[in-house]
């Protein structure tokens, strides 16, 4: 079962959810969802716009919209280009692939490459929860890819998220100290502006870094 | 290489449109549409309509057939459905259960 290899070939479109044993090789248009227990490759043509999950994944090239979930590695390597999160406990990014998305990677003893023990769901699971709790990811980021290629794309998926994030509460928590303060009821009215300026801010932003 | 495989463990639900061959092993449910050849190999399920040129059928099709060739209906295929073709064979040991349209 294991050893048969799906092909989605170069002039096929799939839309719909692919799902079940093996491996797939993506050189067409997929669709809808991705879910299989093998190993998941992205050919150059391969143009995906659906969320990925697999024991292992490799992106060759080609074009993906969607989060890619692997319970042992993801591997982008030069000519991928992906809108969507990374998660694996191992995540390697090469030097000209192209990344826009949170990146999740952890799992103990998993950042080397030959690390190849795992697997089973219950590492994953635990590698899902170990980042999590130790906080912030963009550390985690910075410190993988050197075990298994250049560190050049990391830094900059993890930018534009972050600030977006921060941004925002920390403009909800201004307003509210002033009302406690006791100022103006002015200061009622003004943040609801704030926001989506702000917002509008982090989206040219992002557009400036497409 | 090319064409599209579509392997024993693996299900489509959805819809495939394509310019190559098609290769079923897994499952297919939905539409499959095929400008060049479709092999339901034995094991294969396809409970969908199929639109494709030559098309073989050694495993499990629901659903109607519409090929601008030939469809092969081979030992051990079983389908429920009408097959529209310029040429069909049903080999000894097909099931098949439908209607055939043929040019006549």
């Amino acid at each position: 079962m294991a050893a048969d290899v799906t092909v989605i070939g170069r002039s096929s479109v799939v839309r719909g959810r692919i799902s079940g044993t093996g491996s797939l090789e993506i050189a067409g248009r997929v669709e809808g969802e991705v879910s299989v227990t093998g190993d998941l490759s992205v050919e150059a043509t391969g143009l995906v716009a659906a969320n990925l999950s697999a024991q292992r994944i490799t992106v060759r090239g080609g074009a993906i919209k969607g989060d890619l979930t692997a319970e042992e590695g993801i591997v982008l390597e030069a000519g991928a280009r992906v809108v969507g999160d990374l998660i694996a406990p191992r995540v390697a990014i090469a030097e000209g692939a192209l990344v826009r998305g949170h990146v999740q990677t952890g799992g103990g003893g998993a950042q080397k490459s030959g690390a190849a023990t795992k697997k089973q769901p219950a590492p994953f699971q635990r590698a899902a929860t170990q980042p999590s709790m130790s906080g912030k990811n963009g550390p985690v980021t910075s410190r993988q890819p050197p075990a298994t290629s250049i560190a050049k794309a990391p830094p900059a998926p993890t930018p534009p998220q972050p600030p977006a994030k921060k941004s925002a509460p920390a403009n909800n928590t201004m307003p509210r100290g002033s009302i406690l303060a006791g100022t103006r009821p002015q200061a009622n009215k003004a943040p609801a502006p704030v926001v989506p300026v702000l917002k509008k801010g982090a989206k040219a932003t992002q557009k400036k870094r497409a | 290489m090319a064409s599209t495989v579509i392997g024993s463990g693996i299900t489509i639900e959805g819809e495939i449109t394509t310019d190559d061959d098609v290769v079923v092993q897994g499952t297919i449910r939905g539409k499959l549409t095929a400008k060049d050849g479709v092999t339901v190999e034995a094991g294969g399920v396809v409970e969908a309509d199929i639109v494709s040129g030559p098309a073989h059928v050694a495993g499990t099709v629901t659903g109607n057939i519409s090929s601008t060739d030939r469809v092969d209906l081979q030992h051990g295929a079983r389908v429920v459905g009408n097959v529209k073709a310029t040429r069909i064979t049903i080999a000894d040991g097909a099931q098949f259960k439908g209607n055939v349209d043929m040019d006549v």
